[in-house]
């Protein structure tokens, strides 16, 4: 016989199915998982959520019963469109959630490549091309056999699945799901390169950020908009900001960052295992373990210094090109070999 | 929606079956809300009282590893692979795992309390064949009994679960179809997406099938098994090929996955694909003649029924398999072939209004065709069709 109990449980299985849902969507399913019980069983008297308060009470009700579970119904805000999503995640990194993904050991290894590209990516433009993804796939340690079609066939069911974004131009960046669920990985591998939105302190990928060489001012396309109603300089340095996120002189986060020939070089988190702190290391390839950087190499931010004047300007589809070797920036760590290029 | 509501079958209906090897305690615990203090009345042969055990039997620890074995059970459901005991009690229960059976307890109450879950034990091979061979039915009734009962289920059992709803079956009919304010909300979310058009379609469920499944391929298993059922629940290689074949399913055409999955190209052929099934225990195969040679999942060589081997003179036949008897059960089968039927009868009937000459036509109670479909299935099937095991 329906229960009471049987909304919140239709709820938690309905999202169970389906990964990540914006918040209207998710409101609409709870209604709807009333509505369900109730026809299954009359007698009952069901408190519907139809306020924002009743809502947020649901969901933190079922985070009382999931908290011992690991488990957690997050949201945040889809950083293109500022719209709230929410998410059954996993909060334990275990032993037993290693098995929570139906991606074979080498898929995952190559999707934390992809993400390790992502993350460092020249000039925070936390993305990366189509044609360097399927690249990655000869970066992968222990060597796997998964050609280039078959890379392919993955990414796409990387972004089907909701673990990665493909923009319109072909790049591949971090979706809302992999923000959400991922965070805790991203935050102890990336902690230096990840970028907070100074209105809201969540992780910034896609964005802008203020134009002031030194001043570290990141926001939302939606925390932008949201601020820039009232403010018109920056919140620390007090530039004058322009109307828009996306005009001069204002920088970019995330693919309108992308400057030429970035996309050929690939970088590669120093293992360091010493405490010096000065510049970065990007080298060209070979590391070892991409994936797995033991380390946290130090911060993008010193460096963004030089990096910031990356206005955006444009980039088709470059790729395949022959890019000019870049010059390892110091302490010659094993001999670069070139390899991204080769094919 | 027929197939949808097929689907359903996967979760649905769990008090059907008498013979139900569950046991019934979570049943009678299942609106207890306070479950903490009440671990102890049963297993009692369980307790630990020995001092030097004193501290891994803790209730504390109890929870810590049920809840370990919660999660284990959803993500091996995601994967859709049946949870091993002994692969879990390997990796969470450390060295006293004496008291798995109260750690289950645990986390069968809290799937149930939280999710609207419950595992489940797949029958051993041993039992279904038994059930297969026992040609009298003392002896199936015996093999019944030996599941039911508890103590004897988990020396027989297999040791393998897979997790089912206990939501109620109107729920899960319910939430399995259409409804427009969810379908228009998926749609608008998926409009300011980018431009991905190749994301499995939506279709506005409060349980997303479409998300959460490859469609066709379940779709695809749906008919094997329902062609399994109504040839006398086996079928041989041939005859099930000849059938897929007229579906125009030929060997050498490829099954279709969709975007999510990361099969090669997204496709399958009829031989992986059924080799896959059995690996995942949805269907069996068999060398005809030789029911002790069974191939269960995990078990035995792998030996793929290609036209190579039937022209080697090697006769196979399919059954079904331990996971379809429990994720799916005959009885859900034949509803989905039957309403499946009617259906279709019905919008045929609709389309030609000038009809009447057929003798199908006469206006029927579709509820009683749907019956009468039933009985006629039980009957090719060759007797009762049994629930959910």
């Amino acid at each position: 016989m329906a229960s009471t109990g049987d909304v919140r449980r239709l709820f938690l299985q309905s999202l169970l199915s389906r990964g990540i849902v914006s918040e209207a969507l998710c409101k609409t399913l709870y209604a709807k998982c009333v509505e369900a019980v109730k026809a299954a069983n009359d007698d009952l008297n069901i408190a519907s959520a139809d306020t924002d308060e009743a809502f947020d009470e649901v969901i933190k009700q079922l985070n009382v019963s999931l908290n011992d579970l690991d488990l957690e119904i997050k949201s945040t805000q889809d950083e293109l469109n500022g719209k709230r999503s929410f998410a059954l995640v996993n909060t334990k990194d275990d032993e037993l959630a290693q098995m929570a993904t139906d991606y074979t050991p080498a898929e995952i290894v190559f999707f934390k490549a992809i993400v390790d590209q992502i993350m460092l990516a020249r000039n925070e433009a936390f993305s990366l091309s189509s044609m360097a993804a399927l690249r990655e796939v000869s970066n992968i340690k222990p060597k796997s056999n998964m050609t280039k079609t078959q890379a392919e066939t993955v990414l796409a069911s990387f972004v089907a699945k909701g673990w990665l974004l493909r923009s319109k131009r072909g790049r591949y960046s971090l979706s809302t799901r992999t923000l959400l669920e991922l965070y805790p990985y991203l935050k102890s591998t990336y902690g230096d390169e990840l970028l907070y939105c100074t209105i809201c302190h969540e992780v910034v990928t896609k964005g802008m950020g203020c134009h002031r060489p030194n001043c570290q001012v990141r926001l939302h396309f939606h925390c932008f908009n949201l601020y820039r109603r009232r403010n018109s300089a920056c919140p620390t340095c007090k530039i004058e900001w322009p109307r828009q996120a996306t005009d001069d002189p204002l920088t970019a986060v995330g693919e309108a960052a992308v400057r030429d020939g970035d996309d050929g070089k690939r970088r590669v988190k120093a293992r360091r295992t010493n405490g010096d702190e000065d510049e970065d290391e990007e080298m060209e390839a070979d590391s070892s373990q991409p994936s797995q950087p033991s380390q946290p190499a130090r911060s993008q931010r010193n460096k963004r210094g030089s990096k910031k004047k990356a206005v955006a300007d444009s980039d088709e589809e470059e790729d395949e090109e022959e890019e000019d070797e870049e010059v390892p920036t110091q302490e010659d760590s094993p001999p670069p070999r070139r390899r991204s290029s080769r094919r | 929606m027929a197939r949808a509501a097929a689907r359903s079958q996967r979760s649905s209906r769990p008090s059907q079956s008498q013979s139900q090897p569950r046991p019934s305690q979570s049943q009678r615990r299942i609106d207890d809300s306070d479950d903490e203090d009440m671990q102890d009345d049963d297993d009692g042969d369980e307790m630990v009282e020995g001092a030097g055990e004193e501290e891994s039997s803790s209730t504390a620890e109890l929870r810590r590893k049920a809840n370990a074995l919660v999660r284990y059970a959803l993500f091996c459901e995601h994967k859709r692979m049946p949870l091993r005991r002994e692969e879990f009690q390997k990796k969470a229960m450390g060295s006293n795992s004496r008291s798995f059976g109260r750690v289950f307890e645990m986390a069968q109450l809290t799937l149930k309390q939280t999710f609207g879950m419950e595992m489940v034990e797949l029958q051993s091979k041993a039992a279904l064949e038994k059930e297969r061979t026992g040609v009298d039915e003392e002896q199936l009734e015996e093999s019944r009994k030996a599941t039911a009962t508890k103590k004897k289920a988990t020396t027989a059992g297999s040791k393998q679960y897979i997790l089912r709803s206990t939501l109620d079956s109107t729920i899960i009919e319910y939430a399995s179809q259409t409804i427009a304010e969810i379908l228009d909300q998926e749609l608008e979310d998926r409009d300011e997406e980018d431009e991905n058009e190749t994301l499995p379609q939506c279709y506005g469920s409060i349980l997303s099938w479409s998300t959460a499944d490859q469609l066709e391929p379940v779709g695809i298993l749906y008919v094997i098994l329902a062609l399994i059922l109504v040839s006398g629940r086996v079928i041989s290689d041939t005859e099930l090929r000849a059938h897929l074949k007229r579906l125009h399913l030929s060997s050498n055409v490829d099954i279709n996955f969709d975007v999510k999955s990361t099969i090669p190209n997204n496709t399958q052929s009829l031989d992986n694909f059924l080799e896959s099934l059995r690996r995942q225990g949805y269907i069996d195969q068999q060398i005809i003649g030789d029911a002790k040679k069974a191939k269960g999942p995990g078990k035995g060589k792998r030996v793929r029924s290609t036209q190579a081997d039937n022209d080697s003179g090697i006769k196979y036949e399919w059954r079904w398999g331990v996971r379809a008897q429990s994720e799916i059960g005959e009885q859900g089968i034949a509803q989905f072939v039957a309403e499946f039927m009617v259906t279709r009868e019905h919008e045929e009937d609709e389309d030609e209004e000038e009809g009447g000459s057929s003798r199908n036509r006469r206006r029927q109670d579709p509820q009683k065709k749907v019956e009468k479909m039933l009985d006629g299935i039980a009957k090719a099937a060759g007797g009762e069709l049994a629930g959910l095991k």
